[in-house]
């Protein structure tokens, strides 16, 4: 039983690293990206990033049909995609496919009807009982669901 | 007979692999279905001939041609000199939808220097707005059209801050190349193969084309020929993926650009809404104290 969640966890995690991945580049009107060109030469275009990125590329392929759902709503528009998804994928939960409402999990859009409040002088958003946190995310603005802050 | 011969003379003069060249010997079949392609390309000489180029420069590998290399640096060198400067780019950049399709998105950058620790960027895209301020102390950025801005305590130089908030936000700035060039020479190491393509013409300034290649990218610069070695376009190729995305930034330079210390430094409107940046650890910055 152990196993099972453990393995469970693993694929979640697969899940939403793929989930991520796709929408960071998601500008195509809802379509799944990549990767995209680098805007520097002197960036290090070492063996690692190269294998990262395959990897990237693989886990999006095996489980975007099971995680199409989660992503698709819009209002998301990434760029400067990809440069970084394992730290990415790393900074996920494991739960963050199956609901968004877990603390941790990263999402990039929040649902309508949401109220802006600002505590200690920083941004949140208050939909119901669930808080999220407004946060730049390498080229793009995401969510990051938080205990209440207040 | 004589069309005949002339295809396999231009078929030997085609980079083919041996496998294909045995085939073709083989099955006689797959030479007539060739065979229209191949008087197209005898009849079209000048696309001919720069086929038979690059085949040629397949062939002398890793050639590094030194005036090549030497350009580069010198327009490095005179970057080191400039102490502020602004320049505008034209930017492509093209994204690689899963099944490998290219899309390519424009944008367009307003870059402020003032060295060593003084920059302003401003990125227009279809759908950003960003502003990134940078005044030796702190460094804000500010999501025009979303309204939010997050401020961190910032490193002392540009220089420094350019590898920090890559690092460690994962914020790649644009045109980051005309800080670094001319900083490292391990940089111009890394080229494996440096050709002079000749002069070409930049928004009617003369330049000197060259191309380069090294690992994970293939990548042209325009230099603009004369007293002041600026470069006026580069474009970048990746290996890494097999799609090959392309970036581009064609350049327009102010080198007597006029400013205060204000331009540096983020005044939020009224109505803007204080974020944190998140670190590439998963971890947050930017908190008020």
């Amino acid at each position: 039983m152990k196993r099972l969640i453990q393995i469970f966890t693993i694929l979640a995690i697969l899940a939403s690293a793929a989930t991520l991945s796709a929408q960071r580049g998601g500008r195509g009107g809802g379509h799944a990206t990549r990767g995209s060109a680098p805007s520097s030469v002197n960036r290090n275009y070492n063996q690692n990033t190269n294998v990262n990125r395959n990897t990237n590329v693989n886990v999006n392929r095996n489980v975007n049909v099971d995680v199409h759902n989660d992503y698709h709503g819009g209002g998301y528009y990434g760029g400067g995609c990809c440069y970084h998804p394992v730290a990415v994928a790393a900074a996920v939960t494991a739960t963050a496919v199956v609901t968004a409402a877990v603390v941790g999990s990263m999402v990039h859009s929040i649902p309508p009807s949401c109220t802006s409040v600002i505590v200690n002088g920083l941004a949140y958003q208050q939909c119901g009982s669930t808080w999220y946190q407004p946060q730049f995310s390498g080229g793009s603005q995401t969510y990051i669901v938080v205990n209440a802050p207040r | 007979m004589k069309l005949l011969r002339k295809f396999e003379l231009y078929l030997a003069n085609q980079p083919l692999t041996s496998d294909f060249r045995a085939r073709r010997f083989s099955t006689k079949n797959v030479a007539w279905l060739v065979l229209p392609i191949a008087i197209a390309g005898v009849l079209t000489f000048p696309g001919h001939q720069v086929l038979a180029k690059s085949s040629q420069t397949v062939e002398v590998k890793d050639t590094v041609d030194p005036d090549a290399i030497k350009a580069l640096n010198s327009m490095g060198t005179y970057l080191r000199t400039l102490k502020s400067f602004q320049v505008k780019a034209d930017v492509t950049n093209d994204d690689v939808l899963d099944d490998g399709e290219i899309v390519q998105y424009t944008s367009k950058v307003d870059l402020l220097a003032a060295k060593p620790n003084r920059l302003r960027v401003e990125v227009t895209s279809d759908e950003k707005h960003r502003l990134f301020f940078y005044d030796g102390k702190n460094f804000t950025v500010w999501g025009k059209l979303v309204n939010y801005y997050a401020t961190v305590p910032a490193p002392p130089t540009i220089d420094k801050l350019i590898e920090q908030v890559d690092n460690k936000f994962g914020i790649e700035l644009p045109l980051v190349d005309l800080f670094k060039w001319g900083t490292d020479a391990e940089d111009a190491k890394k080229i494996k193969s440096a050709i002079d393509i000749g002069p070409s013409t930049v928004d009617g300034v003369t330049c000197e084309q060259y191309a380069f290649r090294q690992e994970g990218v293939d990548w042209q610069i325009w230099i603009q020929l004369g007293q002041f070695p600026l470069p006026r376009k580069f474009v970048i190729r990746s290996l890494v993926d097999e799609a090959r995305p392309q970036h581009s930034d064609t350049l327009t330079w102010n080198l007597a650009p006029s400013f205060d210390d204000t331009a540096f430094v983020f005044d939020p409107p009224p109505d803007a809404k204080r974020i944190v940046l998140a670190e590439e650890n998963g971890k947050t910055t930017g908190k008020e104290k």
